[in-house]
């Protein structure tokens, strides 16, 4: 067994955070508490030393960058929120991140997110000599079309259009089971880590 | 004001910044690039909003001792102490990152992987090969699940190439789509945003 005061810590909270598999319990909520509140007061922290210090400490005390004074003001029209006469004061920071958000999707996000993977999908649909490819192509082709007809709703989809849209949605099923599977995989593989943490490291069992 | 003021500068901010970025000249760069500035600014306080109502759910529930109090109380005293401590003593701090590394992430580790056993009652529901949708979803998932562990290659060497394939191809071909149809639809409100005609944003207030 560890002496590390550390590893049984550890392990506690690990044993008392699996408990919840039995049922709803006091050490659970415990633990509950504990994470929310250390998780929240590190991203203060860490949101302190990265955003604001910088900005108020150094670039309006030190550097004397006025300019700065905008959008600490409009970042302190937020907490208007909590006043019920002026409530509606804090729609102005939300308007500046909506109108900036909006506009870095219209100029930033279209590349990559639609331009890039609609290039991917231009494939030659015949591979001289490569017979494997081909299919591949085609099968990567198919599915984009397909799937994209599935998600067409300004119509009715009758006929050729009903048929193809159905292929598509067979599409998904592939990708939401192989998704699915994946994600399975990656959460075993933690629950195989903290299993050997609590079997090597606290037990020292060399397992 | 209350209402077209937000508007108009949702408006002017996200047509400054889409002039700025589109002209590229030296005269407009260092606009896209103050804006962006400004806009890490102001995201950087939102934090502070989530602490504060954080504080006011469960400050209520210690006044008014409501079932299960105690939990809040100890969340108030433990999210307050580890600010103070991160503050005063700096992000270096050996009891700040002890705390960190020591408390949070195992917790963290185990709630995640408590997900494998929900999500195993969640797998017998979604896998019940009911109809032909079902049972693709089974096979994929099978398949893939099969082939990316050594049991996979111990039973055939084909499996692990077919889990391969079926993530490269099929299921890259339906991800694609779905990203394409994402960013179709990211547009479209970004342009309702802008034009002032997603105002959505504003009915909670």
């Amino acid at each position: 067994m560890s002496n590390d005061i550390w590893v049984w810590i550890g392990a506690i909270l690990t044993l008392g955070t699996y408990s919840v598999l039995y049922k709803d319990n006091p050490v659970y909520r415990v633990l509950e508490a504990l994470f929310v509140a250390i998780l929240a007061g590190h991203s203060v922290v860490i949101n302190w030393f990265n955003f604001q210090k910088p900005t108020i400490v150094n670039r309006l005390g030190e550097g004397k960058e006025l300019i700065v004074v905008i959008p600490l003001l409009l970042a302190a029209l937020m907490y208007f929120r909590y006043s019920r006469k002026f409530a509606w004061l804090a729609r102005y920071p939300m308007a500046f991140l909506m109108g900036i958000g909006a506009a870095y999707v219209l100029t930033k996000n279209l590349k990559p997110m639609f331009l890039t993977q609609a290039r991917a999908t231009m494939l030659p649909l015949w591979v001289p000599g490569d017979f494997g490819a081909t299919i591949n192509n085609w099968v990567v082709v198919l599915g984009v079309a397909s799937v994209l007809t599935y998600f067409f709703f300004t119509v009715k989809k009758t006929g050729p259009v009903h048929g193809f849209s159905r292929i598509g949605r067979i599409y998904l099923m592939i990708a939401f089971g192989a998704l699915f599977a994946d994600t399975v995989l990656g959460r075993v593989s933690v629950t195989l880590v903290r299993f050997q943490f609590l079997l090597n490291d606290w037990l020292g069992l060399g397992i | 004001m209350k209402r077209e003021g937000p508007i108009a500068l949702l408006m002017i901010s996200g047509v400054l910044y889409i002039v700025s970025v589109m002209l590229a000249s030296p005269v407009m760069e260092p606009v896209a690039a103050t804006l962006d500035d400004w806009y890490k600014i102001v995201v950087g306080f939102i934090n502070l909003v989530g602490i504060i109502s954080l504080t006011q759910v469960n400050g209520r529930a210690v006044l008014r001792k409501s079932s299960g109090w105690f939990y809040n109380a100890l969340l108030i005293v433990v999210l307050y102490g580890y600010i103070i401590l991160g503050l005063v003593g700096g992000v270096g701090n050996v009891a700040f990152t002890r705390i960190y590394d020591n408390i949070l992430t195992p917790i963290l580790m185990t709630i995640f992987s408590t997900l494998t056993f929900w999500i195993g009652s969640a797998a017998y529901r979604a896998f019940r090969a009911k109809n032909l949708d079902a049972a693709i979803l089974l096979v994929a998932g099978i398949v893939v699940m099969i082939g990316r562990v050594t049991l996979g290659s111990a039973i055939s060497p084909a499996i692990p190439k077919a889990a391969e394939w079926i993530l490269n191809f099929p299921t890259v071909a339906g991800m694609r789509a779905i990203e394409m149809g994402a960013a179709i639809g990211g547009i479209v409100l970004a342009l309702r945003m802008i034009t002032g005609l997603e105002r959505s944003f504003m009915s909670n207030d």
